[in-house]
């Protein structure tokens, strides 16, 4: 039996589904190729930001989702093993899962990350994280809690492990 | 002094004490700003009396890596006890609302959406 620790909000992702799409990559060489990340990000905020009636909704959607898939990238386990998005419309809601594989000794790690988004004051929050992290030049950290503060965005993280790979899908509901 | 790539420059006039960014700034972590970083601090150090301005008016995107960057830049302005007035653009969603955590961190952020004035 699969063994699922499900941290976060409450998100239906399937309940009135006007339009979706699903694609998979391998992030084998894409820390030498940044900008591909911006570019899948782009097209999915191009793809879904008219279905919207809001000028800015498609520079919305990018910016959410360029921190998604940058996060499933450099939080994933195995370069060979795909990342998976699920994106869809429901009303005015825009909602995607993005579903990577994570290493073993940073999966309590995640959780713990995961955990504090919930149970904490997230202004406090940001600049503890800002005044911890001045030494450390390759991790930011702030992402998740700057798409929960300053966008509302709801979010739900499943840790679960899968064919012996330990997953985690991040599925998020943005109110546009 | 200016930074240039092929989504974004970064612009450093001593005269006026400004720093323009310009454009798509989602670089893949904290060390990728670096060069951008040692800009902010020469203009730092360079400044004196009177405000440092950072235009973001036609910063279109920015990750929070830059944000994180950037906000390293607001805490050493802080330590330096120096004033920093940002201009933003009312229409570019990030600005609106993450712009003011940079004032969290730190009181002498003064931030202007000049479109709106």
């Amino acid at each position: 039996m699969e063994k699922h620790t499900v941290i976060g909000d409450r998100i239906d992702f399937n309940k009135d589904v006007e339009t979706t799409f699903s694609m998979s990559f391998l992030p084998l060489d894409i820390f030498d190729n940044w900008d591909r990340v911006s570019s899948i990000s782009d097209f999915v905020a191009e793809y879904f930001g008219t279905y919207y009636n809001k000028i800015t909704a498609s520079n919305i959607i990018s910016t959410i989702f360029n921190e998604l898939v940058e996060n499933a990238v450099k939080f994933t386990k195995n370069n060979s093993q795909p990342i998976h998005i699920v994106v869809k419309k429901s009303n005015n809601s825009f909602l995607s899962r993005i579903t990577n594989t994570i290493p073993n000794h940073s999966k309590d790690t995640f959780i713990s990350i995961c955990r504090d988004l919930f149970s904490s004051n997230l202004d406090e929050l940001f600049v503890k994280k800002i005044e911890a992290g001045a030494m450390d030049n390759k991790k930011s950290g702030i992402g998740l809690i700057l798409l929960k503060k300053d966008y509302q965005v709801d979010t739900s993280f499943d840790f679960f492990e899968d064919n012996k790979f330990n997953k985690v899908a991040v599925t998020i509901k943005l109110t546009i | 002094m200016k930074l240039e790539a092929d989504k974004y420059t970064v612009e450093y006039i001593r005269k006026t004490r400004m720093i323009t960014f310009k454009g798509v700034l989602r670089l893949q972590n904290k060390e990728e700003y670096r060069n951008i970083s040692e800009l902010l601090s020469q203009a730092a150090s360079e400044t004196t009396g009177l405000p440092l301005i950072l235009d973001m008016r036609e910063l279109v995107f920015l990750n929070s890596s830059g944000i994180s960057s950037l906000s390293m830049f607001i805490l050493k302005m802080r330590k330096l006890d120096k004033e920093i007035h940002i201009h933003g653009n009312s229409s570019i969603p990030w600005q609106t609302k993450s712009l003011k955590n940079f004032q969290k961190l730190y009181s002498k952020v003064d931030i202007t959406f000049p479109s709106d004035s």
